[in-house]
């Protein structure tokens, strides 16, 4: 068959550290015209789109397909039942909580005037995504591809540090946090510093000393 | 610095134009495809169509009711909150009820918007009527939305391709080719792919419109 058809109970779920679980839609039919993803939070109160600006670049659509959110929009709160189209351009600071258990948003987004990439961010979150579940060999399998794949960023050796970090082997885990140290400065200082994957070697003097 | 302003809107209370809501133009959105349609008396919610011209990609999002998709004459049901991701050469259509959202775009391309208008009437009659193939109404509702308004790009593009379909190939078919592409470049190429142009590729006023 030449369509390819899921159902929202049927998209994989990982979860997220912001408490979101993400529902890939693009990689699982490999869209490649514009980004979409679908959002669950399972209990009320659990953020379901993460605070975030997107200050150049993509417009966001997000559709509210069951329960109701809550989005903050630069300083306004909206009310978003099911049925709910938000729109919010790039330059606009917003997030969404559940109002309702079981609250799901698709997220529709792309960049006006320019040609639809997928971003790599899909590649380290599904890392993260996949570790968070207890398929850490799976993740790790995926991180090691991605490192490979985009030698430039910071993001998946960052996240190879997490990953080593939780599994007790704090050697590898500065080795990785180094390059990405190495690539990207302060970004990855300052993630480090809050990110609760790295309280199993925070007390390390070379922990201390990388991220200070 | 974007200039745009969040919106927010309840689907069911947008103002609809016939049977089709469209979602991109009441937000203003400039980065995709987006449209919501709800059913015909008849309980078309998708009139057949492929989108081998546009290279566009779709993917439906079934909001709410139940639809029944066929697919390159394959037929399954979709239910609430199924999502169903059409590739550009597949034939399509979609009958049942409820409401269906259409998100689309072009791999490759960044997304150029068509409008429609005041003719937008006249333009979804001639879709309604192109997907049942008769293409000689569909023609006649392009000619009426045209009278309406001169303006908008796409329909002198389906001027053409109708006209091609239902074998009224004269000067006009192609004078309307060539105010398509000047209006909107992307027609260019859609033209040499559109399977409703068959009819009149080789014919050299052809090559002469898209120049």
């Amino acid at each position: 068959m030449s369509a390819s058809v899921a159902h929202l109970d049927e998209l994989d779920r990982l979860p997220t550290a912001w408490g979101g679980v993400w529902r890939p839609v693009r990689r699982r039919f490999d869209v490649g015209a514009f980004g979409v993803n679908a959002w669950t939070a399972d209990e009320a109160g659990d953020h379901v789109i993460e605070r975030h600006g997107e200050a150049e670049g993509p417009e966001e659509l997000y559709v509210v397909l069951a329960g109701r959110a809550t989005f903050t929009l630069g300083d306004e709160t909206v009310d978003a039942p099911a049925g709910s189209l938000v729109f919010v351009p790039p330059g606009t600071r917003r997030e969404a909580v559940a109002a309702e258990a079981r609250t799901t948003l698709l997220a529709v987004g792309a960049t006006a005037g320019e040609t639809f990439e997928p971003s790599p961010w899909e590649e380290w979150a599904l890392a993260d995504g996949l570790r968070r579940s207890g398929r850490i060999a799976e993740g790790r399998a995926h991180l090691a591809e991605t490192i490979e794949r985009y030698p430039d960023l910071w993001q998946p050796s960052y996240n190879a540090a997490c990953f080593d970090s939780i599994a007790g082997d704090t050697d590898a885990a500065l080795e990785h946090l180094r390059i990405a140290v190495d690539r990207a400065g302060d970004d990855a200082r300052r993630a480090a510093r809050e990110d609760p994957d790295f309280d199993p070697i925070r007390n390390d003097e070379r922990f201390k000393e990388m991220i200070a | 610095m974007s200039e745009q302003q969040w919106k927010v809107a309840r689907l069911d209370e947008l103002e609809a134009r016939g049977r089709t809501v469209p979602v991109r133009e009441h937000l203003g959105i400039q980065a995709f495809g987006i449209n919501a349609f709800t059913p015909s008396d008849d309980g078309t919610l998708i009139n057949e169509h492929d989108e081998a011209g546009s290279g566009q990609q779709e993917l439906y999002v079934v909001m709410d009711g139940t639809a029944t998709f066929e697919v390159d004459g394959e037929t399954f049901d979709a239910p609430a909150g199924s999502l169903v991701f059409v590739e550009p050469g597949s034939k399509r259509k979609a009958t049942g009820e409820g409401t269906i959202l259409a998100l689309g775009g072009t791999p490759g391309q960044a997304y150029q918007g068509l409008s429609w208008g005041d003719a937008w009437q006249h333009h979804s009659e001639s879709l309604e009527a192109y997907g049942e193939q008769r293409y000689a109404d569909a023609l006649d509702a392009v000619k009426r939305g045209l009278e309406k308004d001169p303006d908008p790009p796409g329909l002198h593009f389906n001027y053409a391709c109708f006209a091609s379909l239902a074998g009224e190939v004269d000067d006009d078919l192609f004078e309307h080719l060539r105010v398509s592409v000047d209006g909107f470049p992307p027609f260019r190429q859609q033209a040499q792919q559109d399977s409703d142009l068959d009819a009149v590729r080789d014919d050299p006023r052809f090559a002469e419109a898209i120049r």
